[in-house]
């Protein structure tokens, strides 16, 4: 078997709390020592409730923030060993893709030039036009969209834009963090065919973030699911939905209201 | 007890155009009774339960007939709506830290309209504060009502909305995504206590979500809207088991495949 593409090892980041004096001072652990690996071609989903530390561990993946301890690993080499300017050209290799489509692209860009942004990682730049292009026309939307504001496109579009732009360096890695989670049910549906399409297509391996197990179920090949800071449970999506071993996971598959359940309310209330 | 029939609501634009977000939608809600109301953003469900509460924004204008016992909200004056908001009408919001007011503790906020509207005293007030606060499962709550919103938990601030809303028993709630905001194991117990609400004191319901799970959770019957106008409506089981619009059916595909449950397209035909 060759070797993870992502490997995230005994990661832990802990915040500095100050109470309202100022003085007594607190540690709050965000993430505490997870460890886990991400197969080439591979989808692994975290699920987690709010405050479980799931961004935390995407943001320190994306090197957006350092750990306060372990490391993550991308195709063997430590992220947070290299130096400011190899780090820089690493990015290229994992981008992301946010959860609110409103927030993460600049309205007074246009589409072209915000899908554009990530190509200067690269350095050199050719053919700008014609890769914004191609990128656009790779999730659905169409070359001359190039020219118009993201205000002109609706949630969907926009995801579309934002994920046109994550993969415009051609990324090993895709680190989607709530990226459906703000749509309707029918838009949402698309975004994850399509990222599925991608991942069938260019073989992207993504870490994939979500508090919605449906969708996880939908998309992930492999599921951790995060409580309080660690990970409690990590498996093929269908034995840890289907057989969970922790007791936090049972609780949560109970909470979800599926379409199993209609009229039966009040019979157990 | 809630019957309305064929109501409309027109936005003027700025350019003077007029769009017509709500378009004839007629239903009747019984005591005791959840009406389940979902769709996706812009379907227009929002702008049903602003209608009903009398609040729609001023750009908005609502016709038809929106009768309360008999008595049509809709031909109400502002000071007469003002009798029935709260009183007879409780509303909870999806966003619960923007609904209440941050500077101001909440049982202070539960007792406004004990105070305001049924002219308890401070102290009867706030004692019933802390009753409603039990009703809704907030622990501890002779503490917790001199809490601030900030705080609180969101599940817990939630809870407060609902104290707010039942503090003077109206017969009719509207809660427009309650649970939209929260986790899922939050959201199961504030679907618990919607559950006691209904069945306990009788309350008529009136549940807005684009969530199908939840609308199936908890709705006896359940209205779908899209572009402002009826798919078609029925009991909660029927609608979702044996959808008869095309739009429904959509909705229900393009559900997550574990939140469908056991629905697939195949077996929708074959219940009886």
């Amino acid at each position: 078997m060759s070797a993870p593409l992502l490997e995230v090892k005994h990661l832990t980041r802990d915040y500095l709390l100050r109470s309202r004096d100022g003085f007594a001072r607190q540690h709050l652990r965000a993430v505490d020592d997870v460890s886990f690996s991400v197969a080439r071609g591979e989808v692994l989903g975290i699920v987690g409730e709010s405050g479980c530390g799931k961004s935390t561990l995407a943001r320190i993946v994306m090197a957006l923030d350092r750990p306060t301890g372990g490391e993550v690993l991308l195709e063997g080499t430590s992220l947070f060993q290299l130096s400011p300017a190899d780090l820089r050209r690493r990015r290229r290799d994992f981008q992301m893709v946010f959860q609110d489509p409103y927030g993460s692209l600049d309205p007074r860009h246009s589409v072209g030039r915000i899908v554009a942004e990530p190509l200067h990682l690269e350095g050199r730049t050719s053919a700008v036009r014609e890769r914004v292009a191609a990128s656009l026309e790779s999730v659905g939307l169409k070359a001359d969209d190039a020219r118009r504001y993201p205000h002109e496109f609706s949630g969907g579009q926009r995801q579309r834009i934002a994920i046109a732009r994550a993969l415009m360096t051609g990324p090993k890695l895709l680190v989607a963090d709530e990226a459906v989670s703000a749509l309707d049910l029918s838009v949402q549906a698309q975004i994850l065919r399509l990222l599925m399409e991608l991942k069938a297509r260019n073989g992207l391996t993504m870490l994939f973030i979500s508090h919605n197990l449906g969708v996880i179920e939908e998309i992930a090949d492999r599921v951790g699911v995060m409580y309080a800071g660690k990970l409690v449970e990590i498996g093929a999506t269908g034995d840890v939905l289907h057989h969970p071993q922790h007791a936090y996971t049972q609780r949560l598959l109970d909470a979800e209201p599926t379409l199993d359940m209609i009229g039966r309310r009040r019979a157990t209330a | 007890m809630l019957t309305v029939r064929d109501l409309c609501v027109d936005i003027t634009g700025s350019d003077g155009r007029r769009v017509r977000v709500v378009d004839g939608i007629a239903f009747t809600l019984g005591k005791g009774e959840t009406l389940g109301v979902v769709g996706e953003s812009g379907s227009g469900k929002s702008m049903l339960a602003l209608s009903i509460m009398g609040l729609l924004p001023a750009v908005a204008h609502a016709s038809g007939e929106i009768l309360l016992q008999a008595e049509n909200l809709l031909t109400l004056s502002e000071q007469q709506l003002c009798g029935v908001r709260g009183k007879r009408i409780g509303m909870i919001f999806q966003e619960p830290m923007t609904a209440l007011n941050p500077a101001q503790r909440v049982g202070t906020q539960i007792a406004e309209g004990l105070i305001v509207h049924a002219g308890m005293s401070r102290s009867d007030a706030r004692a019933r504060a802390i009753e409603l606060l039990e009703r809704v499962h907030v622990p501890q709550a002779k503490q917790r009502v001199d809490a601030f919103p900030h705080e609180l938990s969101g599940g817990q601030r939630q809870r407060i909305g609902i104290a707010i809303a039942l503090a003077l028993r109206p017969d009719l709630l509207i809660a427009d995504e309650p649970t939209t905001a929260l986790d899922v194991t939050v959201q199961k117990e504030i679907l618990d206590i919607f559950d006691e609400l209904v069945a306990d004191l009788g309350m008529a319901l009136i549940f807005i979500s684009h969530d199908i799970g939840v609308i199936g959770r908890i709705a006896d019957r359940t209205l779908v809207m899209l572009n402002g106008k009826e798919m078609e409506q029925g009991p909660t089981v029927r609608v979702l088991r044996q959808p008869s619009a095309d739009y429904t059916r959509t909705l229900l595909a393009a559900m997550p495949r574990r939140t469908r449950g056991h629905l697939v397209a195949g077996s929708l035909e074959k219940q009886p």
